[in-house]
């Protein structure tokens, strides 16, 4: 009877404590990260007697999750890829909407740019339409400006990103250090799993995984051990090694992150992958820089062709035309951990070769070695005289000796040149539309010459001190040769057969007046003669202009790229950047939806199963205690019969 | 599978999150009428759209400098409107002027008018555009084009250059000329050279234009064409032989115009060249220049005024008597003591080209209207000039129309000599009556070979100064156009005068007779009626031709300004319809990449909203399945 009551009694107990797991189920159906827990029940020992084995009851022998822990693995990868992807993407996506407005974008302003430039070329005296050309100059600034303003703002923002980031996995470290503790107590015991705090840690986990990638080594007493990125160990024992965003040695807006190894700090800033603090290291490097870069080899281009454009040019006054627009130089930094004393200095060599890429210039003891990091290609290894006599992607170092083995200097050949690009020129009547010389054929000319002045170039120097005249003779070479005979400028002799190249013939007049070109044709009697003389008054002059208004549309950037499709180019490469995240972070989400779906399958609550397991549970309980009842009633009737 | 509560309900709600994404996308496309919203919806595309907004603006542009490329265009060209007709009507005036029938009073109307013509050519080529600057100044727009200097030219002030605009992509077009162009810088004659007659010749000769025949050929100088005497003497030397001996004191010389220039003694002999250098060596008292071409002596006179020229051949001295012959330079054969060959020279039969040099040329038999070809050019001299008459063809320099203008106004305000002749004037200065020593002597004064005397007198007769004033009267009674200007013989102060002009010859023939009566009492001075003002109706009448030939040609120059304006009128117009297509292929393209085909949004958008709501539905019918429901 006793047996009967006990078999009962422990049915009752083990099925009440199955009723409260189903339970606990139930109230977590929607908790997040919460394994279903199961309660495993067994026989109780049996008792032996003559006949054989008397079963005593059932019991619980454990409560466990129903837990998979690949497929929790899986779901930490998968987390942290979703993150980086869909953290990418959020960020590119605000660059790819700054670049969409056609109307806010760089190339309006272009366009406006060169339109005014054209119509105050249509009309090179008129000072409004100079006027409205300054303006548009001026708004061509402004535009670039505003542009790299808002991609530094977003720069900033993600700064300030990666020190929130950093300071996150600092607190997750610690939250699962003290996680691990409390696991290692109870584990100790032997007394079962902790269920809900294994689940707890692997939340945590999968924050942390949120932010970067994330793996782990159990230890034997149930703690884990925690790498992050490529394995760095965050979490070792109960020790959180910490995070540290640093101020960068060139750039004290830019930060990198660091950690303690031993002692010391180290740069671990490329070889965080994953997660979200990836995606912003990412969009850093491959978004924010290359774009800001790339506004800058535009602003550098187009302050740097017109400029040179609108020296060779007169303006109103008669007077050399001087630089339109404020070229931000090229920078070139020394980083702050440098112990020698170098210094750098770079200058722009050719504009058309500039790149979208800074570079690093390292000192390693006898050698300099410069370094592209778009693509890390080595562009130069050498000694410091023929370092400062070589031409590197369009611009030219000039180092100073002093420089110790390790030294490094930052070379930005174009990352402040939409900022700092302004223009410098107010007056109107400064803007250079003529050109400095002009030629007048003599009114006593008989023959048929045709003479055509070509563009200036810079090598001589304007206005020119005295007329050029060119007089044509046909014996100028000697006799029977023809030729022009040049008096003022450089004098000599040209020579020039109207019999065989009346067609047409280029000159260039010998140096130091080698800027001066011409093209002659026709046939020209003996003593015609054409005077070349500064352009006085030359009002409505505007071939300099023209070549000014022309630049729009050369190729002077580096990939065969005018000023605006080299605009394009960057929308493009964003674009495309944007458009991968896209897809990136929609296979991420299917994988990690899956993913979910698969440890909800494993580890997710069915209230219906649930249901189910109550009702089952439930009856078992009824019977459970029909036993007891049934146990007492047989007590009863002994008792009954012994009562008599 | 087992399929947990929340997987039951993330999935559905994953779906409709899904769904309301994808309908507020399509929502955004039609909203925004654009396909492509952010660059990255098409990379490639947002770039490309970015060049073609880039070629549409352009082109927008392009379009504008085209406007206003046409504009100026229009506007130069009724500038040059204005100067054709202008030119159109003063050649009018020209040809109208040039008309012999015009007294100086009517030429004077003409060329007031002209006088205004040139004012409003000033004015036309000092045009402003709406920007108040000088159109025809090149590129110193600000620069008045031109200017009347204090001497009455007109001087250009600008210079060559042309305003180019940009009207498309890889093309430009000059949108003016220079004032150089239009009005000046026009070669005047036939564009090389001009050729025109000495205003002091005598002769009716005119010349033509001419024109270059052989361009390679030409050499552009000053060139003078001197009519004068192919006296046909060729090569060869002359050969002086006496046959006899050596003993005789016979001598050759010759004379040009009385004036002995070489002498010749038995065994002598003398080149062309030679000869050549003895006649140039008396210019200055024979007047008479000798040149040598193609071994052909030629002689003229320097002066055009001066009268026919006469060559003397005389042997002279003593002949041993026996058959002494010489053969002249000029044909003749002299035979026996003192033989003379008389050449006369009236009118010219050949011509000498000379360069500024002097250096001949060209030479050769004169014909009427014949070609005178040389160094690549070609002129034409028609009619009769006289022996020494000069023509010229001189080396452009380039002749504007203003000057064009002031020439002719020159010209037809200076009065014409030949209609309103100068007379011939005769002046006596001294004369002493005429005695008849012997008797029987013939004295004979002729005027223009008419007797004014012609009595044989008694011995010891006389011809007194008062006779000779009745033999005049007599004269001027029997003879028109004669007339005395003043005075008498008697008053030793008689001007005769001839009217038309023509050379009024006093002559007193001594051989006429055997006894001629030696009167050498009566010396004066005539004036050839040769026009004082040296421009004859000739002269006026070339030079007029020079000036239709200028005012064509200056024509012709407008007219293919015109024409390159119309040219490039009509280029900029095609520019205009290129741009105009391009422009319209970018916004195709544009629209191909950016916009959206709103039929198949719309449908889109139905389906979208169609599935949602279905997903909405489900989700609705799954979640209230649970099986607490039956508990």
């Amino acid at each position: 009877m006793a047996e009967i009551s006990g078999i009962g009694t422990s049915a009752l107990l083990a099925y009440q404590r199955s009723l409260s797991t189903v339970s606990h189920n139930i109230a977590n159906a929607t908790t997040e990260g919460y394994s279903r827990q199961r309660v495993d029940l067994t026989t109780q020992t049996p008792q032996f007697t003559g006949v054989g084995y008397f079963g005593s009851g059932v019991r619980v022998e454990s409560i466990t999750r129903i837990y998979d822990q690949f497929i929790v693995d899986r779901l930490q990868t998968n987390t942290s890829n979703y993150s980086q992807a869909e953290s990418f993407l959020g960020l590119v996506s605000q660059v790819d909407n700054l670049l969409a407005d056609e109307s806010a974008g760089l190339s309006p302003a272009i366009q406006n740019f060169f339109n005014s430039l054209q119509n105050s070329v249509d009309d090179p005296g008129s000072t409004p339409a100079r006027q409205v050309f300054l303006s548009d100059a001026e708004a061509l600034t402004q535009r670039f400006k505003s542009i790299d303003d808002r991609l530094r703002s977003l720069a900033s923002d993600a700064e300030n990103d990666l020190v929130n980031i950093t300071n996150e996995i600092n607190g997750l470290g610690r939250a699962l250090v003290r996680i691990n503790e409390t696991i290692a107590l109870g584990g100790s015991t032997s007394t079962g799993q902790p269920n809900d705090l294994l689940d707890q840690r692997d939340n945590l986990l999968r924050e942390l995984s949120k932010l970067t990638s994330v793996n782990t080594v159990d230890q034997t007493d149930g703690s884990v051990n925690v790498f992050i990125g490529n394995g760095q160990g965050l979490v070792v024992g109960s020790a959180v090694n910490e995070l540290q965003a640093v101020r960068n040695k060139f750039d004290p807006e830019r930060f990198d992150i660091v950690i303690s190894q031993g002692g010391s700090f180290v740069d671990v800033t490329q070889q965080l992958t994953g997660g979200k603090l990836s995606a912003v290291v990412d969009f850093r490097t491959s978004i924010i820089e290359p774009s800001l870069n790339s506004l800058g080899r535009i602003a550098t281009g187009i302050g740097t062709t017109i400029n040179d454009q609108h020296l060779l040019g007169i303006d109103l006054n008669g007077n050399n035309g001087t630089a339109l627009f404020n070229v931000n130089p090229i920078d070139a930094a020394v980083s702050n951990n440098n112990t020698g004393t170098g210094a750098i200095s770079a200058a722009l060599t050719d504009v058309s070769n500039l790149t979208n890429s800074d570079y690093e210039v390292i000192y390693d003891g006898s050698n300099y070695r410069v370094n592209r990091l778009s693509d890390n290609a080595n562009l130069f290894t050498g000694t410091l005289t023929t370092l400062n006599a070589t031409a590197i992607d369009g611009f030219q170092l000039t180092v100073t000796a002093g420089a110790v083995a390790g030294d490094s200097f930052l070379v930005q050949p174009t990352r402040n040149s939409a900022r700092n690009i302004s223009v410098l020129i107010k007056d109107p009547a400064l803007v250079a539309h003529a050109s400095p010389i002009r030629s007048t054929s003599a009114l006593t000319n008989t023959g048929s010459l045709d003479f055509e002045l070509g563009a200036v170039s810079s090598v001589t120097t304007f206005p020119i001190a005295a007329d050029i005249t060119v007089v044509f003779d046909s014996n100028a070479l000697g006799a029977g040769v023809p030729g022009f005979i040049v008096s003022g400028g450089p004098g000599g002799t040209l020579a020039y057969n109207p019999a065989t190249e009346s067609t047409g013939k280029q000159f260039t007049l010998g140096a130091p007046f080698d800027g001066i070109n011409f093209n002659v044709s026709g046939v020209p009697a003996d003593g015609d003669s054409v005077t070349i003389t500064n352009n006085t008054n030359g009002i409505g002059d505007n071939r300099n202009g023209l070549l000014l208004a022309q630049l729009q549309n050369s190729v002077t950037l580096l990939g065969n790229n005018t000023f605006q499709s080299s605009f394009g180019e960057l929308v493009a490469d964003v674009g495309v950047r944007a458009r991968q995240g896209q897809i990136t972070e929609e296979t991420q989400l299917v994988l990690l939806q899956q993913n979910e779906a698969e440890r909800e399958s494993v580890s997710g609550v069915n209230l219906d199963e649930e249901a189910a397991k109550l009702i089952q549970l439930q009856q078992a309980y009824q019977a459970a205690a029909r036993v007891i009842t049934v146990s007492n009633s047989l007590f009863e009737e002994i008792l009954a019969a012994v009562r008599g | 599978m087992r399929i947990s509560s929340s997987q039951l309900q993330a999935s559905a709600i994953n779906s409709i999150l899904g769904q309301q994404a994808e309908l507020s996308r399509i929502q955004l496309q039609i909203a925004s009428g654009r396909k492509v919203l952010t660059p990255s919806d098409d990379p490639a595309g947002a770039a490309r759209a970015l060049n073609l907004l880039e070629s549409a603006s352009s082109s927008g542009q392009f379009d504008r400098n085209v406007d206003i490329s046409e504009s100026r265009l229009q506007f130069e060209e009724v500038g040059l409107t204005s100067v054709t007709n202008l030119i159109q009507r003063v050649r009018e005036l020209t040809i109208q002027g040039n008309n012999d029938s015009n007294d100086s009073s009517s030429r004077a109307l003409i060329a007031s008018e002209i006088r205004q013509r040139f004012d409003e050519l000033l004015a036309l080529s000092n045009t402003r555009d709406a920007d108040n600057e000088y159109i025809f100044s090149g590129f110193q727009t600000t620069t008045q084009s031109f200017s009347v200097n204090p001497d009455g030219s007109v001087q250009y002030n600008g210079d060559e250059g042309q305003r180019f605009l940009q009207i498309g992509p890889s093309r430009q077009v000059a949108t003016g000329d220079s004032g150089a162009d239009v009005f000046g810088l026009i070669g005047s004659g036939n564009g090389e050279f001009t050729a025109t007659e000495s205003a002091l010749n005598t002769g009716s000769g005119t010349i033509s234009t001419g024109s270059i025949i052989n361009q390679n050929a030409y050499v552009a100088d000053d060139y003078t064409f001197v009519l004068g005497e192919q006296t046909g003497v060729a090569g060869g030397a002359l050969a002086f032989t006496d046959n006899v001996g050596t003993n005789d004191t016979l001598q050759y010389e010759l004379r040009v115009n009385g004036t002995l220039v070489y002498t010749a003694n038995e065994g002598d002999s003398r080149t062309l060249t030679q000869i050549q250098s003895d006649i140039n060596g008396q210019v200055g008292t024979t007047n008479v220049r000798a040149y040598i071409d193609a071994g052909q002596l030629y002689l003229a006179n320097t002066s055009p005024t001066a009268t026919p020229i006469t060559v003397n051949e005389t042997l002279t001295g003593a002949s041993d008597g026996a058959a002494d012959t010489v053969t002249g330079f000029f044909g003749s054969s002299l035979t026996g003591a003192a033989p003379t060959n008389n050449v006369v020279y009236n009118n010219a039969n050949g011509y000498v080209v000379l360069d500024s040099a002097n250096a001949v040329v060209s030479s050769g038999a004169y014909t009427s209207g014949g070609n005178i070809d040389f160094n690549g050019q070609r002129v034409n001299i028609t009619g009769t000039p006289s022996n020494g008459d000069r023509f010229t063809s001189s080396t452009n320099t380039e002749q504007d129309l203003f000057s064009t203008l002031q020439t002719l106004i020159t010209q037809l305000e200076s009065p014409i000599t030949a209609i309103d002749a100068v007379p011939t004037t005769a002046t006596l200065t001294s004369f002493t009556t005429a005695t008849a020593a012997v008797g029987g002597e013939t004295l004979q004064v002729t005027i223009d070979g008419i007797d004014l005397v012609n009595v044989a007198l008694a011995g010891g007769a006389t011809r007194t100064a008062a006779q000779f004033d009745t033999d005049l009267a007599t004269f001027l009674g029997a003879n028109a156009g004669y007339s005395i200007a003043s005075g008498s013989f008697a008053t030793n102060d008689l001007v005769l005068q001839k009217n038309d002009g023509t050379d009024l010859v006093i002559a007193i023939p001594q051989n006429t007779t055997a006894t001629p009566l030696a009167l050498t009492g009566i010396t004066g001075t005539a004036t050839n009626g040769f026009p004082a003002e040296p421009n004859n109706i000739g002269v006026f009448h070339d030079s007029m031709a020079n000036v239709l030939n200028n005012l064509d040609r200056n024509l012709n120059n407008i007219n293919d300004i015109r024409a390159r304006v119309g040219a490039r009128l009509n280029s900029t117009e095609d520019q205009a319809n290129i741009n105009d297509s391009s422009l319209l292929q970018v916004r195709e393209t544009l629209s191909e990449i950016q916009d959206l085909d709103f039929a198949e949004a719309v449908s889109q958008l139905e389906q979208q909203r169609i599935s949602l709501e279905a997903a909405q539905q489900s989700f609705i019918r799954i979640q209230s399945l649970s099986l607490f429901n039956f508990l």
